[in-house]
């Protein structure tokens, strides 16, 4: 009887186990049909470069490969290439309270910046986005950072990651001389072939009314053990602009001391300084004219008359190196909008052509103008 | 030409003295970049 009853517990506990295997064979089939299979990596860049920033910077916790992929140049690149509505421009404000001051190193003078920014391309500067102790002077932005000057050193940020580095200070030997005046003007550019940021720092000496120039150039490629290299370049010229960075060349207005009206550009990946001849009509000294990407070109905007008659003058450097005007004529019922107890400052350009003018002075309520470019005669 | 507020600077900065006070705009086209700074 037992003998029986164990050999019918022994069938039904093996008989049990064949189910139970069935079961899990069979659950297995189902969760293999439910799991996703792994996504294949150029999908999985798709989806990714589609998020915001936020999001990535969060799922570099989800593993080494998504991690390492998110920090890759690669990744980072073709992020900035895909166009979604959820990252609008943004305007960016930097605000210092600080003495002029000439320290390359430690500045003993208290400062007070803040960076504020709006989450489009105007209106309205978020008080959640404002990032107190950041911001500069000389701001340059450039594929998302941002350059900007404490005293006289230079640093990148990041707005997006929140990182910032500090440059080495430049060891120039021509700052040390006290009997000229000086100037020190951070460029920011980017070479697309080599995929490479660099900083130029142009050290100008000059003496009054610019009968004696003297310049030094030094090249900063922002990797990791990056280091100031000096660049020789035997015409000696003070910039009178800041510059901006197109299809890897740099460009800014400067002076020599022959001519006022220079445009200096410096080949990002070649490393070689170049200058050519300004438009003739504006003097690069002049208040009134500002130096602006138009159209993927570099472009001198000379507003002098905008007050008087309404008549802004565009200078753009065309391929072949030289320049074509367009005027931009002001309606008369625009013309109040250029108080004239009011000076303005050129602060770019948007996608759209829209030139931005900024009163020079901070008032309250404070506001921009953007030009339009529709009205060209 | 168009006329646009700026609203969200914080209101001690307007009673600064001028000559100390800088500051600069900057619209950035490119917004969000997710590189990697290292030096």
């Amino acid at each position: 009887m037992s003998a029986a009853m164990f050999s019918s517990f022994r069938c039904k506990t093996r008989s049990s186990k064949v189910m139970l295997r069935r079961g899990r064979k069979r659950r297995r089939r189902i969760e293999d049909a439910l799991v996703a299979p792994e996504i294949p990596l150029d999908l999985l860049i798709e989806i990714l470069t589609k998020l915001p920033a936020k999001s990535l910077m969060r799922f570099k916790c989800v593993s080494k490969l998504w991690s390492s992929l998110i920090r890759s140049r690669f990744f980072s690149n073709c992020y900035l290439t895909v166009k979604t509505p959820r990252r609008p421009p943004r305007l960016y404000m930097s605000l210092v309270d600080h003495l002029l001051c000439n320290s390359l190193m430690v500045c003993h003078y208290p400062c007070e910046s803040v960076l504020l920014s709006s989450s489009s391309s105007a209106e309205s500067l978020e008080q959640n986005l404002t990032i107190a102790g950041m911001g500069g002077r000389n701001m340059v932005v450039l594929r998302g950072l941002i350059l900007y000057v404490v005293c006289r050193t230079a640093s990148i940020y990041n707005p997006t990651t929140r990182q910032s580095v500090t440059l080495p200070a430049v060891k120039s030997n021509i700052l040390a001389q006290k009997s000229h005046w000086n100037s020190l003007l951070y460029f920011f550019g980017y070479d697309p072939v080599l995929d490479q940021y660099k900083v130029v720092c142009t050290v100008a000496l000059f003496s009054k009314r610019l009968k004696r120039i003297t310049s030094e150039h030094w090249v900063f490629v922002l990797e990791p053990g990056g280091s100031w290299k000096r660049i020789e370049f035997d015409q000696p010229h003070l910039p009178t602009r800041l510059g901006l960075c197109v299809n890897g060349v740099i460009y800014y207005l400067a002076s020599t001391w022959k001519r006022r009206d220079i445009v200096v550009s410096f080949d990002v990946r070649s490393e070689e300084f170049s200058m050519i001849q300004g438009p003739l009509k504006v003097s690069a000294f002049s208040e009134s004219v500002g130096f602006i990407e138009y159209g993927g070109k570099p472009a001198v905007f000379d507003y002098t008359m905008m007050k008087q008659t309404g008549l802004v003058d565009l200078w753009v450097l065309e391929d072949a190196g030289k320049w074509s005007r367009k005027s931009l004529v002001l309606q008369p019922c625009q013309m109040h909008l250029v108080d004239n107890d009011i000076e303005f400052n050129v602060e770019g350009t948007t996608q759209n052509g829209e030139v931005i003018l900024a009163p020079e002075t901070i008032i309250s309520p404070y506001y921009i103008l953007f030009m339009t470019s529709k009205r060209m005669i | 030409m168009k006329k646009v507020w700026i609203r969200g600077i914080p209101e001690h900065w307007f009673s600064k003295l001028d000559t100390n006070v800088r500051f600069e705009f900057k619209l950035m086209d490119k917004s969000e970049s997710i590189l990697h700074l290292e030096t």
